[in-house]
């Protein structure tokens, strides 16, 4: 390939990678630790009773406790069941979530904001849902972009796979790391590029082809693709949820249940559906269809339907890894932190290549280890405050680019020291605020790991903070031996090259 | 769970075969990782079914691969000079155009995609589900590459007209051929 391709491709994705950079990171930060939203739900509610199994009659008794106490008009009725990914029963409608325990006894309401508010950054950046969806598709898009340019752009693809030149200015590190997480990551990376973008852009396809086709009708084209409702006889009466789970043991005893539905509720075309994983599949699962009266009708064939429905189907678990448990999870969320760490240093390098603009500079750590304070300090509002959420991490954002402006002294070692802080502030108030439950292992499944975020980002950033003391003491000296007005920093580098041009008489750095 | 070890294990290898390959410059050695890497592909499919298989093959690399980064890793000198930083352009010339690239790569591009996607896979020998389905895949692609097009390219007005062009005829295809 010509040097003018590659250049094209660099200024390419040097114009994206930097002007969305702030929403990559954002969208990228949220996604990697939404990986673990269900884990997340459980650590909002410490307390609740956890288990695998639950009694015979406790899901109609605890529906039954449930419609007692809501009776108001619903579309759907809803029970999650212990097999789902948490360990727990609720019961629900389309307002309120309790909890039940494997009696059937019905315990509090569902309660998990920052969850919601952690998946929502995710999903729409908190901004009005069909717009943010959109934008956030369209990151999806960009990240196919930055794949291509990336991989056209390298110079030295195959010389430099495994090289990792640490130390110099930091510099050639960030390339190198920032080259090596782009390469070895690079299929994950498209997954969830052409994923992330489907959950926006299907909507616009559905439109389209809805106002094309179909003369509007988008429920006909939905009908193309996701199984519609059966056609039955009118029914009434009470669904006999209790009886349509306890027949699953002979219809699919291998497939893990995640939830139960009934639609349509007290109308003449209720039904109850059934949804469970199909292991070994990547589709989110199959649904078994009942009657009212818990007669099974069959299933509505994402298993074994045609390839497109399948394909669609799978869409959920391949974006959020959500497919084989804890294991399928941590990969992710590694590889999360790795397309993370690809914003990060994909920035770093620009900025670096600048000579590090103070204040962008200062800016661009406060927007990645302030976003982890921010998310710190939400979820502790979350323990005492019942108001939006959004608006708390966005204003803590907010307050942390003013500090940022104001205080010179916040840089990058003093932003991951805040970051630490604020996550152990964040375990402090919760165990306080939880007691003995936050030694459940629903608090400790995302507590320990917190634990050692908060010692690592601590021990890094006052690492950095010497360095950076160590250096700006070095560049006082040296502007101290050269008063004639020629200070020894005025020396710029290629990126591949670390030959000094400075004079011979300059001090020597601290760090060399 | 044999077999789950047996593709860890075969992974494993086939990284570090690659990286020998790297170290030595060998040809030979990369394509036997390479088919180590396949057959891992294989026994990941056997243990956990060929979607799972097909994922962890592609994924388990980049993970993989950073014990092998880390023993290649090097150390280099410490710069005797820190370079002054330049300043940033933020003046209104620049601020628009930037934003008017970014209307074309988020707005404009958008919807030459969607038509695109759409029309494409009109014409494709699938049923409706399956249209739909390789629509929704190819759209981000197609629109990844046209903004790497547009931002690449010199002849940014032509690029435009080109995709407002390739717009109008995806359209007229998707009102000729019904999905």
């Amino acid at each position: 390939m010509n040097k003018a391709t590659k250049q094209s491709a660099l200024n390419a994705h040097s114009w994206v990678g930097v002007f969305l950079s702030v929403l990559l990171f954002l969208v990228c930060l949220s996604g990697t630790i939404a990986v673990f939203h269900l884990e997340f739900e459980r650590w909002e509610q410490p307390h609740i009773p956890e288990f695998e199994t639950v009694e015979d009659g406790a899901v109609e008794k605890a529906m039954d406790s449930f419609l007692a106490k809501h009776p108001e008009e619903t579309d759907h009725l809803f029970v999650v069941l212990p097999t789902s990914g948490i360990p727990r029963l609720v019961v629900e409608n389309d307002h309120a979530a309790y909890f039940a325990d494997a009696q059937g006894n019905l315990l509090e309401k569902e309660s998990v904001p920052f969850t919601q508010m952690l998946v929502d950054l995710h999903l729409h950046l908190n901004l009005p849902h069909s717009w943010g969806m959109i934008l956030v598709s369209a990151l999806g898009a960009i990240i196919c972009t930055l794949i291509v340019t990336g991989v056209i752009a390298h110079k030295r693809l195959s010389r430099d796979a495994f090289k990792l030149r640490r130390g110099g200015n930091g510099q050639q590190s960030q390339i190198d790391l920032h080259n090596r997480f782009g390469l070895w990551a690079a299929p994950f990376h498209l997954v969830i590029g052409v994923t992330g973008a489907y959950f926006g852009l299907a909507g616009i396809v559905l439109v389209l082809v809805a106002q094309l086709n179909y003369g509007g009708d988008r429920e006909a084209v939905i009908n193309q693709v996701f199984t519609p409702d059966p056609v039955i006889e009118a029914q009434e009466g009470k669904p006999a949820i209790g009886k349509a789970i306890a027949q699953m043991e002979t219809i699919a005893p291998e497939n893990p249940l995640i939830f139960v539905t009934v639609h349509e509720v007290s109308k003449p075309e209720q039904f109850i559906e059934i949804y469970a994983q199909v292991p070994g599949r990547l589709i989110y699962g199959e649904a078994y269809r009942f009657d009212t009266a818990g007669n099974y009708l069959g299933t509505a064939g994402y298993d074994d339907g045609v390839w497109g429905k399948q394909l669609l189907w799978a869409v959920y678990r391949l974006h959020f890894g959500d497919f084989a448990g804890i294991p399928s999870k941590v990969l992710y969320f590694v590889l999360g932190i790795m397309l993370t760490m690809l914003c990060v240093s994909g920035m770093e390098v620009w900025l670096s290549k600048k000579a590090h603009p103070v204040l962008a500079t200062r800016l661009w750590y406060c927007t990645v280890w302030g976003s982890v304070s921010a998310l710190a300090f939400t979820a502790i509002a979350d323990m005492f405050f019942a108001g939006s959420l959004v608006a708390v991490f966005w204003g803590i954002m907010v307050l942390n680019v003013v500090l940022t402006v104001a205080i010179k002294r916040l840089t990058k070692p003093v932003w991951l020291i805040i970051s630490g802080i604020s996550v152990l502030v964040m375990l402090v108030i919760y165990g306080v605020v939880n007691g003995e439950h936050s030694l459940s292992l629903a608090s400790l499944q995302l507590n320990v790991p917190m634990l050692m975020y908060v010692v690592w980002s601590i021990l890094r950033g006052n690492t950095l903070l010497k360095r950076e003391t160590l250096l700006s003491n070095f560049q006082k000296e040296n502007q101290a031996v050269t008063p004639n007005g020629n200070s020894g920093n005025e020396t710029t580098r290629d990126e591949d090259s670390h030959q000094s041009t400075s004079r011979p008489n300059a001090p020597q750095s601290p760090m060399a | 769970m044999l077999m789950l070890f047996t593709a860890g294990g075969l992974s494993i290898a086939s990284m570090a075969t690659v990286y020998e390959s790297w170290r030595r410059q060998k040809a030979l050695v990369l394509y036997i990782g390479l088919t180590i890497w396949v057959l891992s592909a294989i026994a990941w499919s056997y243990a956990a079914g060929w979607e799972f298989g097909v994922l962890y093959a592609l994924c388990l690399p980049g993970i993989i691969v950073w014990p092998f980064i880390g023993k290649n890793q090097s150390t280099l000198p410490v710069p005797k000079n820190v370079p002054q930083p330049k300043s940033l352009n933020f003046s209104p010339q620049s601020s628009m155009q930037n934003l008017g690239h970014a209307f074309v790569v988020l707005i404009l591009l958008l919807v030459t995609s969607v038509v695109l996607a759409l029309a494409l896979c009109t014409l494709l020998p699938f049923d409706t589900a399956g249209k739909l389905a390789s629509s929704v895949v190819l759209l981000p692609i197609l629109w990844g590459l046209a903004a790497y097009h547009y931002l690449a390219t010199i002849k940014k007005v032509r690029a435009v007209i080109t995709y407002i062009f390739v717009a109008v005829i995806s359209t007229a295809i998707l009102f000729a051929v019904p999905i």
